[in-house]
């Protein structure tokens, strides 16, 4: 038994010491011993073993503690070993890829491109739809709909009837909400600071910075005075607003600050990560109920956003039931077509999200799609290599190294060509992202605009580690396999496994099919943008140049004063040498916020709602729609206001919706506002309102002399180049009024296009992702035919020793490739007929499977293959039968 | 407190295990035969404590072992002194030494007697 065990023992020990064995022979040796030597001095055999274990005291314990001490000692001279092994292959690794410039060069830039792309769109995405809203339990807060803000009614106010609950009725619901606030973002002018700026303001209800759970670093959040109506004028402004126009001075708190002439008090400064909503720069106490005034400076439209707090306990599901019974008493025949009850209690972030959530993910799919390419063409790249390393690996196996070793030195090559892409990854993305969120900010920035922060870099790890497990694994093991005799057998590179051969050839289709689907996605993307830019939006943008002009309501009191100052404004704009015409209207075309839509019905039927339609309020001086070359029929508006016969011009959706079938030239219609009834005295062709991708909404124009508002667009179109025509404008203005500042001074071109920004960011990166796609498939198949024909030039040669000529040699590559593409193109068809109706909601007036698209894509991916092929194929007929013997 | 003859004084085991060491290689039981033999069997130590005494003197690399077969064809671990160890000995003796002079010269002052 005893030889058993010595013999499992040293069979154990092959693999390193077996402590407990050693421990106990040392132990054992010494007390037999001792015993021995007692029994040689005369003891008798009991007595001498007894006394020797007396003397050595426990062995027990000794011999535990000495196998916790040699235990210990051999993992950490484990741990040593391995970490000299890695760090061994890592330097055997770094020296053999740097042995390999152009291999290293490519697998690391087609790695920096993946990752880079996955990084920087996931930078946006988690900052959009994944990173918690920066506020306490974001998960808890709520965005309401349907709601209204309620107004302070003078006694010369018309009184509406109440159509949906107001901010009042739900803030009582202590039950449901525990906090309610309202806010509403604008822009202002700000003086008082170091230089009078535009800024970014927010009206914020009492409880907005308590709802959040953010308080201000400098002073105080407002007080119930300054929310309460009539209570003194206050301001929170920002860190950014702090630092750039009052230097951080530490004493802001005593200062003050005018928006549009209006004074308010500085209270507190807001931490310096705190910019919530939209990069607000000022915070502005906002009473309730709201003064009509607040709106002015706003065009009488600011998009409120309703925030709450669930209260502890209370469930979204429940409170979008208790908001519906609460809606449907206050009116009863509201209808889900007007708000579906699902939307009353939105999560927070959903609201603010919107409808960016379909085009973010769609484009991280792509980005995975782009990184598998990188994938498969690191593969085929790495395959090649081994083939060609198939002596170096068979040779380290025949000196003893084992298998796992081998793939593990591939391995660790392979994650070594990962780290080195993927920190070039970042630099890519750090990049991107600094020219996307510089070109095209509010198309990605939510809360908080994307930046590469630890979890981004995570996930840059996680990527680059996962890919280099892809594509680098499978290799190695493959390689591993490597039959000794056939491989040092044979001379020069070394064999082409049919089997590797297949696998290679696989790669490239899939390459290339993945390629196909992202193009045609960004095809049907560009069709898309296209079609917009050229629709008819009702207006021509050529030579048009527009301008804001807010009128500060301390100097222009009364409606005489703002309605001649503007008229003096475009009457001097009209004298500019080389303009046509010129104009203004208190809300342009396709602005981000348009103008006030109200309830309009036919003099016939004022009262029937169901004859009504809400139409955007508009005011235009004459001359605005030859202005804008937008076609129209009747007379144009009157430079003056008659109050005795007031007129108004609508467009065609308006007609057709007032009167269908009918003409609505002379008809008259009754709109809320004061409850007038005006005369329709031209008909105008509909124009896109607040986007380009946007269909027109009824809408009604009045008179600027009639219904003068603060705020003021002018436009001027002229033979002129923009730039000089920006100038005349400005001295126009500055020649009635020195003290006017005009903004916003850019050709109509610009605001259409600003309008069509979020669509034509998703374009971009689509179109990028899709050349990229179309580079990494094209080099994917030039790598796998020059390699093969560099494989085969033995056999290349041969033929044309044996009479082969230059044609056959081209037609054998050609055929190779054709067969790759084709396959490729066919599989990539019908995946992306498959994908790209996921894409419907992002295209416009294009189908998810629109035949052009469809018929292109294939068309240019097939010429790009072809050029890929004929470059090898074009070296296979160098070779000359002298080159293959040499080679051979 | 009277103490028992030969107990050892903290730290002078390691001290006893090098200089058995200075001169041979030694296995364990032979170093506390050496001791026992050098000694004249006046110090006795409890044999277990040589055993994780030795591996602190080998964690400080001042001893080294190896596997070896004894003259009883057994398998045996062996010690022996590295350079470092044979150093540190010649340190700790002279200093042990000029203690024990000291000490000494105390002891012998008049009166003679305790």
């Amino acid at each position: 038994m005893s030889d058993r065990r010595e013999g499992l023992l040293r069979y154990v020990r092959f693999w390193g010491p077996n402590v407990d064995a050693d421990v106990d022979d040392e132990l054992r040796y010494h007390v037999e011993m001792r015993t021995r030597d007692f029994i040689a001095q005369g003891l008798s055999p009991e007595g001498a073993r007894e006394e020797a274990l007396r003397l050595f005291g426990d062995p027990a314990a000794v011999a535990r503690e000495l196998r916790a001490h040699d235990a210990a000692k051999l993992r950490t001279a484990r741990r040593a070993d391995m970490l000299q092994d890695v760090g061994q292959d890592l330097r055997y690794g770094a020296r053999k890829l740097v042995q390999a410039p152009g291999f290293t060069a490519a697998v690391v830039l087609v790695l920096a491109l993946g990752i880079g792309a996955n990084t920087a769109v996931f930078s946006a995405v988690d900052a959009a739809l994944f990173r918690p809203l920066p506020f306490f339990q974001p998960e808890r807060l709520v965005a309401l709909q349907g709601m209204d803000v309620p107004f302070f009614v003078g006694p010369k106010d018309r009184v509406f009837p109440k159509y949906s609950p107001n901010f009042e009725d739900v803030r009582a619901q202590r039950d449901l909400f525990s906090q309610v606030a309202a806010y509403a973002t604008g822009g202002l002018n700000l003086t008082g600071g170091a230089e009078p700026i535009r800024a970014t303001v927010t009206y914020t209800t009492a409880d907005f910075f308590s709802l959040l759970g953010v308080m201000p670093v400098v002073g105080r959040p407002f007080s119930a005075g300054e929310t309460t109506r009539g209570g003194a004028n206050a301001v929170v402004i920002s860190y950014a607003l702090w630092q750039r126009q009052f230097g951080g001075d530490p004493h802001v708190t005593d200062r003050r600050v005018e928006l549009n002439a209006i004074s308010y008090a500085i209270v507190g400064v807001m931490p310096s990560d705190f910019s919530f909503p939209k990069q607000t720069d000022v915070w502005i106490a906002w009473p309730l109920p709201a003064e009509r005034a607040m709106f002015a400076a706003f065009r009488n439209y600011i998009p409120t956003v309703f925030a709450a707090r669930l209260a502890p306990g209370v469930a979204r599901a429940a409170a979008i039931e208790r908001m519906e019974t609460f809606r449907r008493r206050v009116n009863p025949k509201v209808h889900d077509g007007e708000m579906p009850a699902a939307d009353l209690v939105k999560p927070l972030q959903d609201e603010l999200v919107g409808d960016r959530r379909t085009p973010l993910l769609i484009l991280m799919g792509s980005a995975a799609l782009l990184l598998l390419i990188a994938c498969a063409n690191v593969t085929n790249l790495l395959l090649a290599r081994a083939t060609t390393r198939q002596r170096e690996i068979a040779l380290r196996i025949a000196l003893g190294a084992t298998r796992l070793r081998v793939i593990r030195q591939l391995a660790v090559e392979s994650a070594l060509l990962a780290v080195v892409g993927g920190a070039l990854a970042l630099g890519v993305a750090w990049v991107s992202l600094g020219l996307l969120t510089t070109a095209l900010p509010a198309s990605l920035a939510t809360v908080s605009p994307p930046r590469i922060d630890a979890r981004v870099l995570a996930f840059t790890v996680l990527v680059a580690l996962t890919t280099s497990l892809v594509f680098g694994v499978w290799p190695a093991i493959g390689s591993s396999k490597v039959d000794l005799n056939d491989a040092m057998k044979s001379r020069g590179a070394g064999l082409t496994h049919r089997g590797a051969r297949g696998v290679r050839g696989t790669l490239v289709v899939a390459e290339l099919s993945l390629a196909l689907m992202l193009l045609v996605g960004a095809g049907l993307l560009i069709d898309s943008l296209h079609r917009l830019l050229t629709v008819d939006s009702g207006i021509r943008t050529e030579n048009l140049v527009t301008a804001r002009l807010t009128l500060p309501p301390a100097k222009f009191q009364t409606p005489l004063a703002r309605s001649a100052f503007v008229a003096a404004v475009v009457a001097r704009m009209q004298t500019i040498p080389g303009v046509a015409s010129a104009a203004a209207v208190n809300a342009l075309p396709m602005e981000s916020v348009g103008g006030i839509a109200l309830r309009a019905t036919p003099e016939e039927a004022p009262d029937d709602v169901s004859r009504g339609v809400p139409a955007m309020y508009l005011s235009a001086t004459p001359g605005y729609f030859r202005t804008l070359g937008t076609r129209m029929r009747g007379e144009d508006l009157p430079g003056s206001a008659d109050s005795l016969n007031p007129v108004a011009v609508i467009n065609e959706t308006m007609a057709r919706k007032l009167w269908p079938g009918q003409d609505a030239m002379g008809k008259r219609v009754v709109s809320p506002a004061g409850r007038r009834v005006h005369t329709v005295i031209g008909v105008v062709a509909d124009i896109r309102t607040s986007r380009l991708d946007e269909m027109a909404t009824a809408q009604m124009y009045f008179p600027m002399a009639e219904s003068p508002q603060f705020y003021v667009s002018v436009l001027a179109r002229g033979t002129a180049d923009t730039r000089s025509l920006i100038t005349a404008i400005r001295e126009s203005v500055r020649a009635i009024d020195p003290s006017q500042p005009i903004y916003a001074a850019q050709p109509m071109s610009d605001v259409v296009r600003t309008s069509v920004a979020p669509r034509r960011t998703n374009t971009i990166l689509f179109a990028t992702f899709g050349g990229l796609a179309l580079l990494l498939a094209g080099i994917g198949v030039y790598a796998l035919l020059a390699y093969g024909v560099a494989q085969r030039t033995r056999e290349i040669g041969v033929r044309m020793a044996l009479g082969a000529q230059h044609r056959d040699v081209v037609r054998l590559i050609m055929a190779q490739g054709a067969a790759l593409s084709t396959a490729g193109i066919v599989i990539g068809m019908a995946s992306a007929f498959a994908l790209t109706r996921f894409l419907s909601s992002m295209l416009y007036d294009v189908g998810a499977h629109d035949r052009r698209v469809f018929v292109t894509v294939p068309v240019v991916l097939a010429v790009i293959s072809l050029l890929a092929t004929w470059l090898p194929a074009r070296r296979a007929t160098r070779v000359t039968p002298m080159d293959a013997l040499r080679e051979g | 407190m009277a103490r028992d003859k030969g107990d050892l004084l903290q730290g002078t085991l390691g001290m006893l295990i090098l200089k058995s060491l200075a001169a041979q290689e030694l296995h364990g039981y032979g170093i506390a035969r050496w001791i026992e033999d050098v000694t004249k069997k006046s110090l006795t130590i409890e044999e277990g404590s040589l055993y994780p005494a030795l591996r602190r003197l080998e964690d400080r690399g001042w001893v080294s072992s190896s596997w070896a077969v004894s003259e009883t064809n057994r398998r045996v671990r062996v010690y022996t002194l590295t350079r470092q160890g044979r150093a540190h000995l010649r340190k700790e003796a002279t200093s042990w030494m000029e203690h024990a002079r000291a000490i000494s010269i105390v002891l012998r002052a008049e009166p003679s007697y305790v």
